[in-house]
């Protein structure tokens, strides 16, 4: 019974990708009424000759390890504050309402962030100006717009980190806590030699998830610049979406879809495995 | 190409009615409509039931609701439902009923920029059109050749045009007379219009959807070129419609031709000075932005009828002005001016029902149903109903969009078109959101477009 | 080594939140300085949370708790002074045995040199110098219970707690690792306090040993006091095994009867007791077997375990329905060579000085009896 099982899965895996993979070896346009005409590997050759190429992995790459980063260190933090203030009253509906973002759809999450940002009648600007500051161009000003996306981002999907780290460290027997209380451990050093060495595979997997999802983020992006202004947010996903979907071009967006495949699940791969040299992975713990 | 442009527009703000109100009226012709076929129904033996796809909003879904129901009234035996996509899945409805040759469509709201691939599968009309000679010559004389031209292939129309969307710019009167500008007639106007408007009031002075947002850069700064008299290539006329011949190919291209360059400077000058909402604005954004009295100047696509109208537009309504996007610069012709997009109504080969489908389009865009058609949210193609009906101050766009779509530049028609925006706007962006020279841009830009042009066989 | 500390415990209570009877109420103990003193009870007799407040894990709602004389009680554990073995030892995984031991002289900023000199020290009494790089994911059971001794030890603590340090390991570590304990006592002399629900721990090990149950405190005593005399009904139940024989006894001029049966005493009562009704508790090896027609207690045997040093007799009264508490059997621990036959009828005699006496109402023991050893 399980190798048909298995066999349906692979089958399910594997066709939309070869067909992704087939599309990718002809050029086509969505609206062509003629037959799309083979063109071999010629996609993929212009795919990476040209400038946008360079720009949107530099883009992806920025916008995936300022998110990740912010995410996982503010995610974990709180995690860990909410962890040792785990006592006090109503820690618990403090959980819940920082954890309400990730029910959010993110293209509604980036829509009601777009009207926050929106720089001459948002409310962020709003509160800025009232402070006597000059506004802020979140998503129109090219140095700032990546970092206004990677805040949407951070604020959708840090509770995602939180939860995850939280359930982690509920898990660990408060013994621990008692042994380095009475090894004269401080909070400080609490957090750092009992509490994170021990939800380690924990943040490991949640920064994994988080990482291949950054990798292919588009809908917060599209639905806030669409790539803009300039190239300044324009990733990968947002050039294959553009390609796709602007351009039309199924042909180059397919080429496009498979590079960022292989990108990720290289990247994802050799991270898995240098984490399982780490023994992060894989092996248990006394 | 109009279509990419006005999906980002939200339908309450697309033509003078609210999306609830559409809703509500839509609920009201469906039960006219109703009671209309019990009527109809013992007297003619077999209604005929024809089906137009469209996309939501007022300025399509309303307007073709509303004329099917006064058409329905009026035609008995014949029963037109308006069936409504959402934008992007509109045209992958259009693109697989002609692939598959569909018999469940019998018209299209059909954008120009498909026709170069899809007229194979369209009905050609000159037949269709020669039979009724007296709506025929009411069409011909009153939609501009120029604008209805995009929807012809060698010189046979494949759709009945009946709606019609320009680039134009847009000002307040009040504020124009208080500071004694001049009407923004050139770029030059609009520039030193916008210094002034700013010192006035800080980021009043310009204010255009740009960014990335879709294609609107591209279309700016398309405007721009042609109105600074540049082409994208050597072949790019204006009875070429935005085509390219494959037997001629596209000639050189000319992206880096000092028109252009004047053009790019010029954009980039407006860009040191424009509302910084502007690289990053959606149409209704803009809107909102004249609505509150944020912004003065703004170059943006008629969608702003909507802001002539008091309902939307309390404040400011009767100051607000439109003309067709000017020319300036190195360039003093009128006829070139900036770009244009629109609708028409295309017949699909397949379809069983040509002549009622014909005779609906004709009611469409006939007098008859003009004031119908308008009041429902409508942007008519002819000239002659743009003209009376722009005397009004709430249709005041609508001599705008006459003026506009008689001389503007056509979208790019050929199949990598939407490939050659994504270019333009690309490195349009850079320009003006980084350090780079114009002739810098304009050089990268056409190497861009010429690989392009090489990889489809145009070069 | 530092020099014990003795540990007070002056009425201490403790209510959980929501909970509606105390987990602890008005425990009040002395642990003598150098003391090995366990805390023993059945589960959920509060003897950890005893240790925990010792600790200062858990803060009493009642009481105080003084340590060397001074009142500790609102003091965080950090700074009592004290030690504690954890039942599963929480040791840090991630730490080599040697991090784990010297975690806690390191966040005492003691200098590294002395840091180097305790652990070397510390290894060697516990025999894992060999174990020091290793993380606790590569030591057996036994080898992370010593580290974990280690990290109490090196920190020579004045208080050194225990919290059923033994009850994860197999049965023949777990005695070799009693006896390693009782060795650690005598070497540091230091204060030690130990949870266990193991009695044979807490017997063979302690100086001192406290019988918890429902939160109160039933008694407190050197383990050989606690054994022959326990405090009430509760305390004999609950130490021995097979535990204390708890007769139901009428005592009249003649000695001791049966009561609730007509026939005349069966057993010499010892001196001093107040005629009346009176439970009687009897180890199994004080019962001896007295030949028939003798006075003693006509009992049915009805089970025969044999143990190879001796043989548990399990019997059942003959002609005394209310001597035995219903369901109960009477066991009497005889020499490995008297094995009656099941079903042979026996007759079973105790001496006065080995009974320990109960008053049946209140079960608590009846202290006016001329016997060795002193009641809570």
């Amino acid at each position: 019974m399980l190798y048909p099982v298995v066999a349906l899965l692979a089958l399910l895996v594997a066709v939309p990708v070869i067909h992704v993979v087939v599309a990718s070896l002809y050029r086509r346009n969505l609206f062509q009424v003629r037959p799309p005409r083979w063109v071999g590997l010629e996609n993929y050759y212009y795919l990476v000759t040209s400038a946008k190429f360079e720009v949107a992995i530099l883009r992806s790459m920025s916008f995936t390890v300022t998110a990740l980063a912010v995410e996982l260190a503010l995610g974990i933090a709180l995690a860990v504050w909410v962890h040792r203030m785990r006592r006090l009253p109503g820690m618990g509906l403090l959980r819940t309402v920082l954890a309400m973002p990730i029910l959010v759809a993110p293209v509604v999450a980036a829509v009601m962030w777009r009207f926050m940002f929106q720089p001459d009648f948002g409310i962020l600007n709003h509160f800025i100006t009232g402070l006597g500051l000059p506004p802020v161009g979140w998503l129109s000003s090219p140095s700032i717009a990546l970092l206004a996306i990677v805040l949407i981002d951070v604020w959708q999907w840090t509770p995602l980190v939180f939860l995850t780290v939280l359930a982690g460290l509920h898990a660990i027997p408060p013994q621990y806590f008692e042994a380095a209380e009475l090894d004269a451990a401080g909070p400080w050093k609490q957090t750092l030699h009992v509490a994170l060495p021990q939800v380690r595979r924990v943040i490991v997997i949640v920064a994994l998830l988080r990482l291949i999802d950054l990798l292919r983020a588009f809908e917060i992006i599209v639905a806030t610049t669409q790539g803009g202004p300039g190239d300044a947010s324009y990733t990968f996903p947002v050039m294959i979406w553009e390609t796709a979907f602007v351009a039309f071009e199924i042909g180059d967006a397919a080429a496009a879809s498979v590079v960022l495949l292989v990108l990720v699940s290289v990247i994802v791969t050799l991270l898995v495995r240098a984490i399982a040299r780490q023994g992060v992975v894989g092996r248990g713990q006394g | 190409m109009s279509t990419q442009t006005d999906r980002m527009r939200f339908p309450g703000h697309a033509g003078g009615v609210s999306r609830r109100e559409v809703l509500r009226r839509g609920a009201a012709f469906g039960a006219v409509a109703a009671a209309g076929g019990l009527l109809a129904s013992p007297a003619v033996a077999q209604s005929r039931r024809i089906v137009v796809t469209t996309m939501p909003g007022p300025r399509w879904e309303g307007a073709l609701r509303a004329s099917a129901a006064a058409y329905m009234a009026r035609t008995p035996g014949t029963e037109v439902e308006i069936l409504v996509s959402p934008y992007a899945e509109h045209y992958q409805r259009i693109g697989t009923s002609l692939i598959e040759d569909s018999t469940a469509f019998d018209a299209h709201l059909f954008d120009p920029v498909l026709i170069g691939q899809s007229h194979p599968k369209l009905e050609p009309l000159t037949a269709l059109f020669d039979s009724d000679p007296g709506w025929r010559d009411y069409y011909m004389n009153g939609v501009p050749y120029f604008y209805r031209g995009s929807w012809d292939w060698d010189g046979v129309p494949y759709s009945i045009v009946h709606d019609a969307n320009c680039m134009m710019t847009w000002w307040r009167r009040d504020v124009f007379d208080a500071l004694g500008l001049a009407e923004p007639a050139s770029f030059e106007t609009i520039l030193a219009n916008a210094e002034k408007l700013n010192a006035a009031k800080a980021n009043a002075g310009f204010m255009t959807c740009a960014g990335r947002t879709q294609w609107f850069l591209g279309m700016t700064f398309t405007g721009m070129m042609h109105a600074y008299g540049g082409r994208w290539y050597e072949h790019d006329e204006m009875d070429a419609f935005g085509r390219i011949d494959p037997a001629r190919g596209s000639g050189a291209v000319t992206l880096d031709a000092p028109a252009v360059v004047e053009a790019a400077r010029m954009l980039k000058a407006l860009s040191r000075i424009w509302n910084p909402a502007s690289l990053n604005a959606l149409e209704f954004e803009n809107a909102e932005a004249f609505k509150n009295d944020i912004s003065h100047q703004q170059v943006m696509w008629s969608g702003f009828m909507t802001l002539q109208n008091p309902a939307e537009n309390p404040r400011f309504h009767d100051q607000l002005v439109s003309r067709d996007f000017p020319v300036g610069g190195a360039s003093p012709d009128p006829a070139r001016t900036g770009m244009k997009g629109g609708f028409g109504l295309a017949i699909p080969r397949a379809s069983v029902n040509k002549e009622a489908t014909f005779d609906f389009a004709k009611f469409v865009t006939s007098r008859e149903n003009a004031e119908t058609f308008i009041r429902a949210g409508g942007q008519p193609s002819n000239a002659e109903l743009l003209n009376s009906w722009g005397e009004q101050p709430q249709y005041q766009v609508f001599r705008s969009i006459a003026q506009g779509v008689a001389n503007g530049h056509h979208l790019a028609q050929f199949a990598e078109g939407p490939q050659l925006f994504q270019i333009i706007t690309q490195h349009i962006g850079d320009l003006v959101t980084t350090d780079i020279a114009a002739e810098d841009a304009c050089a990268a830009m056409k190497r861009d477009v010429e690989t392009l042009f090489r990889r489809s066989g145009y070069l | 080594m530092a020099e014990a500390a003795p540990v007070v415990l002056e009425g201490v209570g403790k209510t959980y939140q929501g909970a509606d009877r105390p987990s602890l109420a008005g425990v009040s103990l002395a642990i003598a300085p150098g003391a090995f003193f366990s805390i023993l009870g059945p589960s959920g007799c509060g003897k950890t949370t005893l240790l925990r407040i010792i600790a200062g894990f858990e803060m009493p709602t009642e009481g105080r708790v003084l340590i060397d004389g001074r009142d500790v009680t609102g003091l965080p554990p950090r700074a009592r002074d004290i030690a504690m073995v954890f039942q599963d030892y929480a040791l840090y995984p991630h730490m080599t045995a040697a991090d784990n031991i010297t975690f806690g002289l390191r966040n005492r900023r003691v200098p590294r040199r002395e840091i180097a000199v305790r652990l070397e020290a510390t290894a060697a009494t516990l025999g894992i110098t060999h174990l020091l790089g290793k993380r606790p994911d590569r030591l057996s059971g036994g080898e992370r219970q010593r580290v974990a001794l280690g990290r109490a030890i090196v920190r020579r603590p004045r208080v050194f707690l225990l919290d059923e340090p033994l009850s994860n390991l197999d049965l023949k570590l777990r005695e070799t690792m009693r006896i390693e304990l009782g060795r650690l006592h005598r070497e540091l002399g230091v204060t030690m306090v130990f949870v266990t629900h193991d009695q044979a721990e807490a017997m063979t090990l302690s100086t001192t040993l406290a019988v918890l149950d429902g939160g109160r405190l039933q008694q407190a005593g050197p383990p050989d006091t606690v054994y022959a005399r326990p405090a009430n009904r509760f305390v004999a139940r609950f130490i021995g095994s097979p535990s204390m024989n708890l007769l139901a006894m009428v005592a009249g001029p003649d000695g001791l009867a049966a009561a609730g049966a007509p026939a005349a005493a069966v057993l010499a009562a010892p001196a001093g007791l107040v005629p009346g009704p009176v439970e009687v508790g009897i180890r199994p090896h004080h019962l001896r077997p007295a030949g028939p027609g003798t006075r003693g207690l006509a009992v049915r045997v009805e089970l025969v375990e044999h143990l190879g040093r001796s043989n548990f007799l399990v019997c059942t009264p003959v002609d005394a329905p209310g001597l035995l508490a219903a369901g109960r059997a009477l066991v009497a621990e005889v020499a490995a060579d008297v094995a009656p036959e099941p079903g042979s009828a026996l007759v079973l005699d105790a001496a006065p000085r080995d009974m320990a006496l109960f008053d049946p109402a209140s079960g608590q023991a009846i202290a006016a009896v001329g016997a060795a050893g002193e009641g809570a």
